[in-house]
């Protein structure tokens, strides 16, 4: 049996984070969460995960840059990254999607919707 | 008519000898036949009857001699005094210069003679020469009859003063040479009065009469010194006999007839002629008119057809002002305006003004005789209404001695004014035009304007409502997604109690702050609708604690109350939300170690009238404050300066927009001012007075 995939939420608001981080850990992941960008590039490099969940809004540097910056970085590259946003612009996807994001997902989401999308880009946890 | 040769220094004269039949007028011919000298003797020709009567006419060249400068050369003339031959009397006298008039003494020719004078009178008549103007000597003849009528007699008969008549026995010579010097006198006298001031000036002074006399000294000389029998046809003037006397006198009658016709033709043909011409000058008028719009150059063009048509003077357009005076607003040719600034040449012109239809003046010298400086030269003038401009006229002026308005100069002018008249009104309907064009183009830009900026206004409001849109999705979306996570973690796992209480606790946070999101939405909807609300006495401090408590700043923030202020009207509950939403900014912004501060104090509000007391409401943070530019954005509806960390949206940006809705509704503001040292104040200031705000006086009327 192989160990359970990592999967790092990055959100500034605790009250999102926490009903997802333990929704995917009752489906078997391993869950991981950070606050900002800082935090999660931490998180990365101690223990890069096999997808990360990304709010777009945060304080400092926002969600979109860092998705570029870890697009960029060939040893992070290929994590899968989706991007959560809570503004529903078409343009906002269209450049997650462009800076290479595996999918864009608009709040509110359904958690059931998430499970299939990690299912999708990892197989069962 | 008489006829001046300058050159020759010649005057040519026609004297006419008329009167009843067989009264003596060719006796009288034949004695000044035989006293002129025989050498210059011209041949005296008489158209004769075969019983020696005169058919047609005598007729005697006679030369004067030198009178004032001129050789005078007479033509004498006899009529037939026989009753049917009136065309050849007439032919006769036409032109004469001077009539004798040879009346027979037999008191039974009394009929005769009254017949012969009535009929002079109707021939002058019909020759047009005017028996009052044209000298008539009269001679009583065959004074030796046995009985012979009285010269007081015969003065009745013709209605002669006394005197006037020259006694004569022709037959014997007597009486003829005085009757002949008697008329010449008059005649040239006539002639002289009547000459042109140019022929005047050639005449040699001296007195006419003892000129006139001295020449006929050597006629008087030869005087024949017998009588009767001694008159006798000469043999150098046989007459010229006729057989048939009627067809003479028709050929005359119809030689009269024809050239009374072809005089009738001519005048009608230069009648025509001269119609023609005006018409041509009305159609150049209506041309020239026609293709202007300016009032100035349609006037001109009229003024100066009647000008040129009439050979007039001088043309104007007059109107007549409010005060009834001249007023020449345009004129060709001589300049009119003299006339209508002189008071009695203007009181005239005033009065033809006011006149329903075309007037004349035929002669100015009479009508206004002592404006003879303003009006020299002028002779008459024709005032004709240019409808329908009320008492506006065309004014013509004729000069010269002879100017006058002819009945077809009048119609010329009648037509010319209707012509005018249309081109005046085509000025005013292009004016009017251009006005309105001018107004259209006004009203157009204008139109333009209002809806420029309704459109600005409606992309404002799609800008508002792009917006709102955002602002309010993501503040909803944000606890939707914690409440939807939270409860499928609730329904589909079990989790461990502490983990139970956790979701449970943020489903609650995020449904408050939805609650907290709908609620202020729905108050700003509610903002126009609230205008009932009543004002009351409020103590500040009671504001300020329902404002801590709305916003959940009770311990959080330092407030400062001055304890002079007073109770002031207010409406409590509004007045608080709007200093709660100040308060809920700032709390949103400013660090935790800089406590958010709330200051109450007495100001003072400009107002147009001059100050008045209000109370400030101040409150103060330590946040990252405002970029100029949007310190007025921010009160706008959905406008919100947001989160400068995040770039979230922070709330739906309807909180400034609502305490400064309910600041002015108060009477006040609200307003944003950097905070010395750093961060943002927010200031409601509002009157302390009890004057009811005006916004809320209204709305209670309404």
């Amino acid at each position: 049996m192989t160990a359970p995939k990592r999967i790092l939420i990055v959100d500034d608001d605790a009250f999102i984070r926490r009903p997802l981080e333990f929704i995917l850990r009752e489906e078997g992941y391993q869950p991981a969460t950070a606050a900002d960008a800082d935090e999660g590039l931490r998180a990365v490099e101690s223990c890069p995960p096999d997808l990360i969940f990304l709010d777009v809004m945060m304080p400092g540097k926002d969600g979109l840059t860092w998705c570029a910056e870890l697009k960029s970085d060939p040893r992070y590259a290929r994590i899968p990254i989706v991007l959560l946003s809570a503004r529903g612009q078409e343009r906002d996807r269209e450049r997650a999607l462009a800076l290479g994001a595996a999918d864009f997902l608009t709040k509110p989401y359904s958690p059931h919707e998430l499970k299939r999308r990690v299912r999708e880009l990892l197989g069962s946890g | 008519m008489a006829q001046w040769n300058l050159t020759d220094r010649m005057l040519y004269a026609k004297l006419v000898y008329y009167g009843p039949a067989l009264g003596g007028k060719t006796t009288n011919l034949r004695v000044l036949h035989n006293v002129t000298d025989p050498n210059e003797r011209e041949r005296l020709v008489s158209v004769n009857t075969a019983d020696d009567r005169t058919l047609f006419f005598d007729l005697l060249p006679f030369d004067l001699g030198s009178v004032l400068g001129y050789k005078v050369a007479l033509k004498l003339y006899t009529v037939p005094g026989q009753v049917r031959y009136d065309a050849t009397r007439r032919v006769v006298l036409a032109g004469a210069d001077a009539v004798v008039f040879v009346a027979d003494s037999d008191p039974a020719r009394e009929r005769d003679n009254r017949q012969a004078w009535d009929n002079l009178l109707q021939s002058m008549h019909a020759t047009r020469l005017d028996p009052a103007a044209v000298p008539i000597q009269v001679q009583f003849n065959k004074r030796d009859l046995p009985g012979a009528a009285s010269e007081e007699a015969m003065e009745a008969w013709f209605g002669l003063s006394p005197g006037l008549g020259v006694p004569a026995v022709a037959c014997e010579g007597n009486g003829v040479l005085e009757t002949f010097l008697a008329a010449s006198r008059l005649m040239l006298e006539r002639i002289v009065a009547i000459a042109e001031p140019q022929t005047r000036r050639t005449l040699h002074a001296g007195d006419l009469a003892a000129q006139l006399h001295a020449s006929f000294a050597p006629y008087l000389a030869r005087r024949p010194e017998t009588g009767g029998a001694g008159i006798a046809p000469q043999s150098g003037s046989a007459p010229i006999v006729l057989e048939s006397s009627d067809l003479l006198e028709n050929a005359v009658a119809s030689s009269v007839a024809l050239g009374a016709q072809l005089a009738d033709e001519h005048g009608r043909a230069s009648r025509l002629t001269r119609e023609a011409e005006s018409l041509r000058r009305l159609s150049d008028t209506l041309r020239s008119t026609g293709a202007s719009f300016e009032r100035d150059a349609v006037l001109d063009a009229a003024l100066t057809a009647a000008v040129a048509t009439l050979g007039a003077a001088g043309a104007g357009f007059c109107t007549l002002d409010a005060g009834g005076h001249v007023r020449l607003e345009r004129s060709a040719g001589r300049d009119l305006a003299p006339l209508a600034q002189d008071g009695g040449v203007a009181s005239l012109l005033a009065r033809m003004l006011m006149g329903p239809g075309p007037s004349v003046a035929d002669d100015l010298d009479l009508e206004v005789p002592e404006a003879a400086g303003i009006t020299s030269g002028l002779r008459a003038l024709a005032v004709i209404p240019v409808e329908p401009e009320e008492h506006a006229s065309l004014v013509v002026a004729m000069s010269g001695p002879d100017g006058a308005f002819a009945d077809v100069d009048v119609r010329f002018l009648a037509t010319l004014a209707g012509h005018l008249a249309v081109g005046l009104e085509k000025v005013r309907t292009y004016e009017e035009l251009r006005a309105h064009r001018d107004r259209l183009e006004e009203v157009v830009s204008a139109r333009t304007r209002s809806l420029r900026k309704a459109y600005d206004e409606l992309k404002s409001v799609d800008a508002m409502k792009d917006r709102f849109l955002a602002n309010v999705s993501h503040e909803m979306r944000s606890p939707l997604t914690v409440i939807i996570s939270a409860a499928t973690f609730l329904r589909d796992y079990e989790g461990d109690p502490s983990e139970r209480a956790e979701m449970a606790a943020g489903i609650l946070k995020a449904s408050q702050s939805l609650d907290g999101l709908v609620d202020g939405l729905l108050r700003v909807a509610r903002l126009d609708a609230d205008d009932e609300a009543e004002l009351e006495e409020v103590a500040p401090a009671d504001i300020v604690a329902d404002a801590l408590s709305a916003a959940g700043a009770v311990g959080h923030a330092r407030v400062l109350l001055d304890p002079r202020l007073a109770p002031f009207p207010a409406v409590p509950a509004r007045l608080a939300r709007a200093l709660a939403n100040l308060l809920d900014n700032a709390q949103k912004f400013a660090p935790a170690a800089e406590p958010v501060e709330l200051h109450v104090s007495p100001c003072l509000l400009g107002r147009p009238g001059g100050a008045v007391a209000g109370v400030a409401f101040a409150v103060l943070d330590r946040g990252p404050g405002l970029a100029e530019e949007d310190a007025e954005r921010v009160f706008a509806p959905f406008e919100q300066g947001g989160d400068p960390l995040t770039g979230k949206p922070a709330g739906v940006g309807l909180g400034l927009y609502e305490a400064r809705a309910i600041a002015r509704r108060h009477g006040g503001t609200v307003i944003h001012l950097p905070r010395p040292g750093g961060g943002s104040e927010f200031r409601i200031s509002i009157p302390a007075e009890a004057a009811v705000p005006p916004i809320v006086k209204e709305a209670r009327r309404a």
